[in-house]
């Protein structure tokens, strides 16, 4: 080797150790120097936190058939690099997505990474979008709640907005179930890394005790009531006293799950459970019960109704203003004599009185599971808005607030022998292959048997005297009307009245409990000329539909044996 | 005859085998945690492996090879290497929107890393011969019209960095070869003012590439590569996060970390003491140990490979590191011995083989 290729040799060596120094030199400075900078920058990076949410549950009619269901909207955006024919591409996307094709342009031509160009479109328009010959179109889904069954069961099913949350009803009840659970993780955004399921747990599916035809039919009859006596409003609950299962619920007016933000907020609101109101005569039940069961009156007892009693300063009258003289239990009952309520609570006294309208549920939620529900109002002797008036106005049921439900929860254990079952809308939950049952639970006995039968027969002796349109042809009726009076602003309303029924069928062996339920008809004032016959008319339906034979077939001895009861 | 071979195998570089051997290991290593997590690569270290094990048996080859046959040659391989550029750009496959690499099946050879082997013994002994018109400047333009004709053929595959690798090594060895400092100036002049001029025609890629190193904002995918390598090396500290512990690494943020990431991966995991200074000492005792080579050996055409075939391993190293640190724009070269790479590992290794062969024939005269 020359002289002078050996210093070139140098020259190399130290050319690759003056390389050496400067990637060492910047090396030390990223790392050490500003190492602590950089790592929170890795902190703080682009890392995609990753949810996966599970398909919501489906919710099953008590046969099978779908009532809420899962589908998917399309949210459409573009990334403004990747578009090579934004001119061409505004001008096919302006008539699909109904949009100004100079504002998609200047969103197309923006400069960041991702603009959305609609947030929320229909699987149609998605597909419109989908054909166009142009690349850089991103179509993502998101999840959207399904009703095949239109309006149907509104109230009860509920909805779900648009964040996945159920904002009333099941959905709003049961969102933990339906949602099930979505683990989050942190991800990267690379396609090395493998996906894997980040899945906690599926949404569990509902099977309801409600039937959609019997559904169907309820909310039929419902609107028909509601044209023909010209109410405004009205709810009709169908319920087994046997389990507390709610075979049907039905408010009109229904709004559509699916579009519920199309909806006025207060018809999103379930009247079955949601809302209260005065109930009026139907209360005689509950406090002749109470009379009976506590042993301050037998059937056979008789008071001297005068036509008015006065109490804490309070004057009652009959509802016809008349004084039938000296009356008995089921004549009360028959002829709905508010004096002779107001009578037989004041000789219970406040505290076994209202012991036992607690022991009915009232003034409380009935745990069904719904979302919303409302306590109703009951003032309780001590509280600073009772007086001794209330005694009298509580046993003909005013100055009492109850929800239809509590109403017909109440009313269900006097044809269920007493016993007040826990009233529900779910009948089984699916959740990861498991099933979970609903078993019938007693919610509260508030009177014995003996009361309960006792309180049957007259009931069905006030329904066959008084209440002829009650009646359904070739099974024993029992039930109570009630006119209610509609309190707006500490006054009764002159004008508007709530009229409903409950009655209850076969009444020796009760299978159905109905609640009619209608508001401010202006037909007629009454109950027993609105709600009364509309429940006679449904009735006749349900026997059939839910196979309860007439008397005199299910009567017979093979019948019984096969039946079971 | 046996006893005069196993005599030239004593001067067989042991160190130097042994310090390529040990890099290569910690690469496969390296490679382990770059696809951990990553199905698709599940197979690569294995691979490596197998490519390892060939290309050690491939500088075992290149070392009993006589290097002086292969220089003598020379012109035939010359031929070979541009024959080889031609129909790679014919039948060759298209990866990443260039054409480099044939197809063979069960793996994809790159006619160009096998041309930077064989260029260095080719232009070795093309400026050996040469060596008494060095000073003559229609020397230097023939020498880099000799170049010129394979670099143009890797230039418009395209594949910037393999050319500009071919550039250096050709620099590196005419300057050992004595090439008048005058002429490199006026050689710089000119290729700053073509630079200037070939820009433009830079294909969109290599564009951005450049781009991205000069204004990283505006290239969001490569200004997020290099972001991410900075972030894994930065966030490596004096030792590391732990052997497959590194964060970005794992989770994938880095992009082909197991090609041209893999550094960032290496220093964010062992950090800069256990990682980078490890791999720069190794590297840079390689490199010694070729140089060594080339002062110890009176055949000129022997210097100038060895040489070259140093400027070809340390321009690798650095542009690689170099990509890595935001010193250099993303090339997509390999670092040597470490990155995954079938027929980058095993032209090394054939290099390393040359090398040696060139140190066990240094005696002109072996006695006993």
């Amino acid at each position: 080797m020359t002289g002078s290729q050996l210093k070139r040799m140098w020259i190399v060596v130290i050319g690759l150790g003056f390389a050496s120094m400067i990637i060492i030199g910047r090396l030390v400075a990223f790392q050490v120097v500003q190492g602590a900078h950089w790592k929170e920058l890795g902190k703080q990076v682009q890392r995609i936190n990753v949810v996966a949410k599970p398909d919501r549950g489906i919710i099953y009619d008590r046969n099978g058939a779908v009532l809420a269901g899962n589908s998917a909207d399309y949210q459409i955006g573009v990334s403004p690099a990747l578009i090579t024919q934004a001119e061409e591409m505004a001008t096919a996307l302006a008539p699909i997505l109904q949009k100004q094709r100079y504002e998609l342009l200047a969103l197309m031509q923006a400069d960041t990474p991702y603009v959305l160009l609609a947030g929320r479109v229909s699987p149609e328009v998605a597909e419109a979008i989908r054909a166009l010959p142009y690349d850089g179109i991103q179509i993502d889904p998101l999840p959207r709640r399904i009703y095949p069954q239109g309006e149907l069961l509104c109230h009860v099913l509920g909805y779900v907005d648009f964040g996945g949350i159920g904002g009333a009803g099941l959905e709003g009840y049961y969102q933990t179930e339906l949602a099930g659970e979505a683990a989050s993780d942190v991800r990267s955004i690379s396609p090395l890394t493998p996906q894997r399921s980040v899945i906690a747990r599926e949404g569990a599916d509902l099977v309801l005790t409600i039937d959609r035809t019997v559904q169907y039919a309820v909310e039929q009859h419902l609107q028909r009531a509601i044209s023909e006596y010209g109410a405004q409003s009205g709810t009709i609950i169908v319920m087994d006293p046997r389990t507390g299962a709610i075979i049907a619920m039905a408010n009109y007016p229904c709004y559509s799950p699916y579009e519920f933000y199309e909806a006025p907020e207060n018809l999103l609101v379930n009247p079955a459970v949601s809302k209260q109101y005065e109930p009026g005569s139907v209360m005689k039940l509950v406090t002749m019960a109470a009379a009976l069961d506590s042993g301050t009156v037998t059937p056979q007892s008789t008071y001297n109704d005068t036509g008015i009693i006065e109490i804490g300063g309070h004057r009652t009258f009959n509802w016809d203003r008349s004084g039938p003289g000296v009356t008995d239990m089921t004549t009360l009952l028959a002829r709905s004599l508010n004096v002779g309520a107001a009578t037989i609570a004041s000789w219970m006294g406040p505290e076994t009185y209202y012991t036992y309208l607690e022991r009915f549920g009232f003034g409380r939620p009935t745990g069904i599971d719904l979302m919303a529900e409302a306590a109703g109002t009951l003032h309780l002797p001590g509280s600073e808005f009772w007086t001794e008036s209330f005694i009298a106005t509580n046993a003909y049921g005013q100055g009492i607030a109850v929800t239809p439900l509590q109403m017909i929860s109440s009313v269900s254990a006097i044809a269920n022998g007493g016993r007040l079952m826990q009233p529900h809308v779910v009948q089984e939950i699916h959740s990861n292959d498991r099933i979970f049952r609903h078993e019938p639970t007693v919610g509260n006995q508030p009177i014995s048997a003996t009361t309960a039968q006792q309180l049957n027969a007259m009931a069905v002796t006030a329904v066959s005297r008084e209440v002829n349109s009650a009646q359904v042809a070739d099974y024993t009726v029992a039930g109570k009307t009630g006119t209610a009076e509609i309190p707006e602003n500490g006054v009764y309303l002159s004008d508007a009245t709530i009229g409903s029924f409950i009655g209850w069928l076969p009444a020796d062996a009760p299978e159905i409990v109905v609640l009619v339920k209608l508001d401010r008809m202006t037909t007629s004032p009454w109950g027993s000329m609105t709600a009364a016959p509309t429940f006679a008319e449904l009735a006749e339906e349900l026997v059939v539909m839910l196979n309860v034979p007439p008397d005199s077939v299910r009567l017979q001895a093979d019948v019984i044996e096969v039946r079971g009861n | 005859m046996l006893q005069q071979q196993s005599s030239i195998w004593r001067y067989f570089d042991l160190w130097l085998a042994a310090a390529v051997i040990l890099l290569t290991a910690f690469g496969i290593m390296m490679i382990q945690s770059a696809v951990t997590g990553a199905p698709a690569f599940e197979t690569y270290p294995q691979r490596q492996v197998l490519y390892a094990l060939a290309g050690i048996a491939a500088m075992f080859i290149f070392a009993a090879i006589d290097y002086r046959v292969l220089t003598s040659g020379h012109w035939y391989i010359f031929a070979g290497i541009v024959a080889s550029l031609i129909l790679v750009m014919i039948v060759g496959v298209i990866t990443n929107g260039s054409r480099r690499s044939f197809d063979l099946g069960f793996i994809q050879f790159q006619p160009s890393e096998f041309g930077r082997v064989f260029m260095a013994i080719t232009l070795g002994q093309f400026l050996a011969q040469r060596q008494h018109l060095v000073t003559k400047f229609s020397n230097t333009l023939i020498a880099l019209a000799y170049v010129g004709v394979p670099v143009a053929l890797i230039f418009v595959e395209p594949d910037l960095g393999m050319a500009i690798l071919f550039g250096v090594m050709w620099f590196v060895m005419m300057f050992m070869a004595g090439l008048p400092l005058s002429h490199f100036a006026l050689l710089a002049t000119v290729a700053i003012a073509g630079g200037a001029l070939i820009l433009p025609s830079l294909a969109e890629y290599q564009q951005q590439r450049i781009v991205a190193f000069v204004d990283p904002e505006a290239v969001p995918e490569q200004a997020f590569n290099i972001e991410q390598a900075l972030i894994a090396i930065a966030s490596g500290g004096l030792f590391g996060k732990g052997y497959l512990q590194g964060t970005q690494s794992q989770l994938g943020f880095l992009r082909v970390q197991h090609t041209d990431f893999i550094f960032a991966v290496i220093t964010e995991e062992l950090g800069l003491i256990f990682g980078s200074l490890v791999v720069i000492a190794l590297i840079g005792f390689i490199l010694l140990r070729i140089l060594k080579v080339a002062e110890i050996t009176p055949d000129a055409a022997g210097r100038y490979l060895c040489v070259g075939i140093a400027g070809v391993l340390f321009f690798q190293t650095v542009v690689s590191i170099g990509m890595n640190l935001r010193l250099i724009p993303v090339t997509g070269l390999t670092l040597p011995f470490v990155s995954y790479g079938g027929s980058s590992l095993v032209t090394l290794y054939m290099a390393i083989g040359v090398v040696q062969s060139v140190r066990m024939r240094h005696r002109k005269q072996e006695f006993g």
